[in-house]
């Protein structure tokens, strides 16, 4: 089982983005190993934030939303009380190590579904190991660490 | 027995919760008869649907004209797909006792209306027997998923161009 961040979602849809080619090939080698792809209602709003904030291109906006949304692939996992309030508990214990709510509700969201791997270039997620609930968390960054 | 309205709203607000609240009370069976599963297309339907078939409810589906990528998605949930011919009035059927009409609309936002039955037996069967006609001259969909029609995967083929750079590596430094 894996959970898609808001960076490779941005990178594999933008041909522009710096990491497109290598990102590319990262979601097309989940798509075709995994099951599901697992993200969350939070990730789902970055995504489209990213896209307005830089482009401000409505077309765009619904093509995104079109295909994160009626992907039969991605599972999307909402952020509901208990994890908004554990997720918003873990920020305040340990604000140095991740500082965003998103990656927390996404770690708590991965918690309580028991998904262990996250696709995402963001690095906090390797020293988010050190907390004992977390530490089976695998970050993969490139097609090659998909078996 | 309880006969609600179904008013129209906005956004199908409305037509969406009761048919959700239906969904979400199934123990046993979820029949639809519809046309190109539109409905399947609201976020909260979908969730409501793949609930139900997390807790082992079956789920058969007569269409007209469902999507590929839609079917996808329901035969990865184990639910039985027919299609066949064109029907005006949509139903969808909850354990053989209650039922979710909707009346024939255009395929736009806010304007699906029609009526809840809960616990009407008697038109229940009604229903159930003329769900049982259409699948009797429909084909089921019994073909292997199609992931290459998913819209995720299509995309992939051929990303769109922002018209801007992006460093996905930094993007927290955008909000």
């Amino acid at each position: 089982m894996v959970f898609v961040d808001t960076n490779v979602f941005v990178a594999a849809l933008n041909r522009r983005d710096k990491l497109h080619e290598r990102d590319r090939d990262l979601l097309q080698k989940a798509f075709t190993t995994f099951k599901w792809l697992y993200t969350s209602d939070y990730i789902f709003n970055e995504c489209l934030l990213v896209a307005w904030a830089r482009t401000r291109n409505t077309t765009l906006i619904q093509q995104l939303d079109k295909v994160i949304q009626e992907s039969e692939k991605i599972e999307i996992l909402k952020v509901d009380e208990p994890c908004f309030s554990t997720a918003k508990s873990y920020l305040r214990k340990h604000p140095k190590l991740i500082s965003t709510l998103t990656d927390w509700a996404s770690l708590v969201l991965m918690r309580d579904h028991k998904i262990s791997n996250v696709l995402s270039f963001d690095i906090h997620f390797d020293k988010v190991r050190s907390i004992p609930e977390f530490s089976a968390i695998n970050r993969i960054s490139d097609a090659s660490q998909i078996i | 027995m309880v006969i609600k309205k179904i008013e129209r709203s906005p956004t199908d607000e409305v037509f969406r919760r009761y048919a959700r609240e239906l969904i979400d009370s199934a123990e046993r069976e979820i029949l639809v008869i519809a046309g190109e599963l539109g409905s399947y297309q609201f976020p909260d339907l979908k969730w409501a649907m793949r609930r139900a078939c997390k807790r082992g409810v079956k789920i058969r589906i007569y269409a007209s004209n469902p999507p590929q990528e839609v079917v996808n998605g329901l035969l990865a949930y184990g639910c039985e797909i027919y299609v066949g011919e064109e029907v005006k009035d949509h139903y969808l059927v909850v354990d053989s006792k209650s039922w979710v009409y909707s009346k024939p609309h255009r395929q736009v936002l806010g304007v699906r209306e029609g009526e809840v039955h809960i616990n009407e037996l008697t038109k229940a069967k009604k229903v159930v027997a003329l769900f049982d006609q259409l699948v009797s001259k429909a084909k089921e969909k019994k073909t292997r998923i199609k992931w290459d029609k998913d819209p995720l995967w299509a995309v992939l083929q051929n990303p769109p161009d922002w018209g801007v750079e992006t460093d996905s590596t930094r993007l927290e430094e955008l909000f």
